[in-house]
């Protein structure tokens, strides 16, 4: 399934750039509009405090103190592993079907894990301590806190990743500087700070080390690791617990991270025309790959309700028969099970291929994705090990305050596509130019 | 086989630590019990070997690889390193100017 | 590695307590260092630059061999050593500092002045720093004898005579001013299988865990244990919210002060909020950070007099005689006492089979399978996976307290954060 696409010149790589429509502000409007709704709910929850939320307390309280925010902070990390997987299958892997989208999926992770900071933010009692408290702390917590643990792993995944970027871009920049706006030359200059193309080949093999180290560190020992342990590690909740966590919030992300790169490509090919750039032979491979992280999702998920229901221990057999009475997870599964038949349908009969079929079953994915992340969290809780605080269940229903969260952080997704787009080419030179060929 | 005396004791460590399973002859003793467990003291922790034995390893080799082996530069190894030191820091940065912000006009 | 670090901190109590026994040294020096545990205290000098400052002097005017073992060489501490903790954070704390700092508002520094007030005049006993054993040892410790290793505040609760009157309840909202909802002890009233429709009582305080998860699992190292007598505290200056520390938690015990409290700050006097190491780990938490039973920390501390000392606000309100709070490291302290007593009074039928224990009392620890180490024990039956919360006898409304904060917290949440929780 190799694809061609060496024919399209530098003037189409640097469309976005260039051009200007009615379209590009309505989409920066809406995506103003999400962060404004976001904005003002949360100045009320800085004036008044997490009150405003529907979280409450486990135990006698009645509720659940981790919900929403932390499902979604999960969900964003999930979705930031895109940019891995489309890097290293071009770059370790030499599947060079993905390179045109590979940039915009690297994009796509710092966007992501941006969000997912804010989730932290936003979540915490004290955000003004955040930096204050953590720090200080770091040398000595890091030692035994997860949550230290993960905060250290998100970070170099972040700086590994914007470095690959950094690296990747001075290629780029130099090359195509004569079609980048003037107004931006200091930022440029910076960008290729002491470029000389004698540093290609070294550079190249720096970042091929760079994406050999995310991918040992990110999928499986961030959010096949770290991740899955700040719930699995706990000796309190029954649903959390077990080897199993790692494997399945591994699965989870990469079905989330497939659907949004997906998202991504099709709304750039669909806004600049990039037919050519970003053909239909990439989405029907990402596709593939979603109907087959799908596949593995589900599994992991049997594993779970069968362990938990046909001979489990009392807690963690109430917590799975919970789980699975409850019609929101079939929601969730159902979406995920669209996907993997789309998929393998679409396999099978190529004909019955749609690029916009396949954005609508990613953002069903999406919407799945999250729904299981926040029930994971929030029907853990309800069911603890120590059972007799049955007597006073608490209800959770996501607050105004904890949704506007989500939506802001989509609307700074967009944004961030946007600004983006206008400053550095999102789709790299190498997609068009073999290597050997580029001259300045 | 000596060798391997080290290497299985500190797996050893890990694991007991790990698994929350460090030996406490004391603790059936009653009256003897510590005040609080190990791992209130620095450096004995599972996220010392964690870390910074297992899940950082694959950036030591990366930085190690940008300096070592064919073809290596040692511009574009510190640009690197750089890079990872100053990216570092403005994340850190502007979040902590972010949350001092939250600080004085909320707190 | 345990044996070491035990030794460890035998090796630090002993050595203060001869030192505070060596009452005659050098008054200049002992006025100088006075000074600088202050400083300590306040955080303004490490201990380790303490320790380092006076060795030579205090080789001089004491015993030699002694101070060799008591003052470790800085240079020498090993990574097991207790001390390490100030090394870390003399390379890093200058920045760290200086974090912490910036945002202080006026109750931090008037805290901090605060700190410095309590250093003096705990300076006596705990000015060599965190540590040494502090006032609730030597009352309590001292008088048993027994061990040497010092105070473990902790509790038996003999459930056999728990009434659910829930006025350990009341006594601790009172004392500690706790907001609605937001109960430190909580008594849970249940029916069992096989017991009819009898109903059980089980009061739940913080358990104080030797191995907490809280602890373990805190980012910030707000959430620690008390190295003087095994407190589980939170320091409020330091905790950010994470709610951590209530999500590993088996017990449930924690909670988040989720809006302004009920009662403010200008109410709570700094004796119930300062501990004798000047950090605020007492009272109700301020909103945004954790809170949950302190066992009464104020009253271990001598805050409220050298007579409370070894008591909590619940054991001093129960009419019942269930609760029994004391040093479980003293085997005449109240839970220990209590504990003999109940079984000497039910004695076992050894005469036909003499390898049976000698009392048929039944004692637990809650979930102890969880490996948490709880320091309260139950005396009664354990709450089996089928027990279910009940009305109690006395309903919560009754005596002015809330069973279901969330209702709290809902009403607060309608009104947009304007009402207190």
């Amino acid at each position: 399934m190799s694809v061609d696409v060496t024919g399209v010149d530098r003037d189409t790589l640097v469309r976005p750039i260039k051009t200007f429509s009615n379209r590009y502000v309505a989409a920066l409007a809406v995506a103003l509009g999400l962060i404004g709704v976001w904005l003002f709910f949360y100045s009320q929850q800085l004036r008044n405090g997490l009150i405003v939320t529907n979280l409450a307390d486990w135990g006698s309280g009645g509720g659940v103190p981790w919900g929403l925010y932390i499902g979604a902070f999960i969900w964003w990390v999930g979705i930031a592993h895109g940019g891995i997987i489309l890097s290293a299958a071009v770059r370790l892997l030499g599947m060079d079907t993905y390179q045109p989208v590979a940039r915009l999926a690297e994009l796509l992770t710092i966007a992501a894990l941006t969000c997912a900071g804010i989730f932290i933010l936003i979540h915490v009692g004290r955000p003004d301590r955040l930096v204050t408290s953590v720090l200080p702390a770091w040398p000595t917590r890091v030692q035994w806190s997860p949550l230290m643990w993960d905060v250290t792993v998100i970070t170099a995944y972040f700086v590994l990743t914007a470095t690959y970027l950094a690296l990747t871009i001075r290629y780029d920049v130099n090359r195509l500087r004569d079609r980048l706006p003037n107004r931006l030359e200091p930022l440029y200059a910076a960008l290729t700070v002491g470029y000389t193309e004698t540093e290609d080949e070294v550079v190249e093999r720096m970042v091929w080390w760079i994406a050999f180290a995310i991918i040992i560190m990110a999928p499986l020992l961030l959010h096949g690791g770290v991740i899955p342990w700040l719930f699995s590690l706990l000796p309190s909740m029954a649903g959390w617990h077990g080897g199993v966590q790692g494997p399945s919030f591994l699965s989870i992300a990469l079905t989330s991270a497939v659907s949004g790169i997906i998202i991504i490509a099709a709304a750039f090919r669909h806004a600049y025309g990039w037919e050519e750039l970003i053909p239909r032979a990439v989405f029907q491979g990402l596709a593939k790959w979603l109907g087959f992280f799908s596949l593995i999702f589900l599994w992991l998920q049997l594993q779970q309700v069968i362990t938990g229901i046909f001979a489990a221990p009392t807690t963690l057999q109430h917590a799975t028969e919970v789980k699975i009475s409850t019609p929101l997870y079939w929601v969730a599964i159902g979406l995920v099970v669209l996907a993997m038949l789309y998929a393998f349908a679409t396999a099978l009969r190529p004909d019955l291929f749609d690029i916009r079929a396949l954005v609508g079953i990613s953002v069903g994915v999406l919407i799945g994705t999250l729904t299981e992340k926040v029930l994971f969290v929030v029907e853990g809780l309800q069911h603890a090990h120590f059972a007799l605080y049955d007597g006073v269940p608490g209800q959770y229903v996501p607050s105004p305050v904890e949704i506007s969260a989500v939506l802001g952080t989509v609307g700074i997704v967009v944004l961030f596509f946007l600004v983006v787009s206008k400053v550095i080419p999102v789709v790299e030179l190498h997609a068009i130019e073999e290597h050997e060929e580029v001259d300045a | 086989m000596t060798a391997l005396v080290p290497l299985t004791g500190l797996l050893a460590a890990v694991a007991a630590s790990v698994a929350g399973l460090a030996p406490a002859p004391t603790a059936a003793v009653p009256g003897a019990v510590p005040l609080s467990a190990e791992y209130t003291l620095p450096f004995v922790g599972p996220g010392t070997y964690l870390i910074f034995g297992i899940v950082l390893a694959p950036v030591y080799a990366m930085v190690a690889a940008w300096f070592i082996g064919d073809p290596s530069d040692r511009f574009a190894g510190l640009l690197g390193v750089g890079y990872l030191a100053g990216l570092t820091t403005v994340l850190w940065g502007s979040l902590f100017v972010a949350t001092i912000i939250i600080g004085t006009v909320f707190f | 590695m345990s044996t070491d670090d035990e030794s460890m901190y035998t090796t630090v109590d002993e050595e203060d307590r001869q030192l505070l026994e060596e009452t005659e040294f050098d008054a200049e020096l002992g006025a100088e260092m006075a000074r600088d545990a202050q400083r300590v205290a306040a955080d303004e000098l490490s201990e380790v630059e303490f320790y380092r400052r006076y060795h030579d002097r205090i080789l001089e005017e004491f015993d030699v061999d002694d101070r060799e073992i008591a003052i470790p060489d800085p240079d020498e501490v090993d990574a097991d050593d207790v001390n390490a903790v100030d090394r870390v954070e003399e390379a890093f704390g200058g920045i760290g500092e200086a974090l912490r700092d910036v945002g202080g508002d006026d109750a931090e520094s008037r805290r901090s002045v605060m700190k410095k007030g309590a250093a003096a005049a705990a300076l006596g006993l705990s000015g060599l720093g965190t540590a040494g054993a502090t006032t609730g040892g030597n009352g309590t410790a001292g008088a048993g004898g027994d061990d040497g290793e010092g105070t473990r505040w902790g509790m038996t609760i003999n459930l056999n005579n728990c009434d659910g009157c829930l006025a350990c309840m009341v006594a601790c909202n009172q004392e500690h001013n706790l907001s609605r909802g937001a109960n430190w002890m909580y008594v849970f009233s249940f029916e069992d299988e096989g017991q009819g429709d009898e109903t059980n009582f089980l009061p739940r305080t913080c358990q104080h865990c030797t191995d907490s998860p809280c602890t373990k699992v805190c980012p910030v190292g707000a959430r620690h244990t008390r190295e003087e007598d095994g407190l589980v505290l939170t320091d409020y200056d330091i905790c950010i919210g994470c709610r951590y520390c209530e999500v590993s938690c088996p017990y449930g015990v924690n909670y988040f002060q989720w809006g302004e409290p009920d009662v403010p700050e200008s109410e709570v006097d700094d004796d119930h909020q300062i501990d004798d190491r000047g950090r605020w780990v007492g009272s109700r938490p301020p909103e945004g950070v954790m809170g949950k039973c302190t066992f009464c920390v104020d009253r271990q501390d001598g805050q409220m007099g050298e007579d409370l000392i070894g008591t909590t606000a619940c054991e001093e309100a129960c009419a019942m005689n269930a609760i029994h709070f004391g040093d479980l490291n003293d085997p005449e302290s109240d839970p220990n006492q209590h504990l003999a007593e109940y079984r000497d009074g039910q004695e076992n039928d050894t005469s036909t089979y003499p390898n049976r224990k000698g009392h048929t009392v039944s004692t637990f620890k809650l979930m102890e399978e969880r490996g948490t180490e709880p320091n309260v024990q139950f005396i009664g039956n354990e709450p089996s996976p089928h027990a279910e919360q009940v009305e109690g006898p006395v309903a919560y409304e009754d005596v002015g307290l809330v069973d279901d904060r969330k209702e709290v917290l809902d009403r607060g949440a309608a009104a947009n954060g304007g009402e207190e929780a």
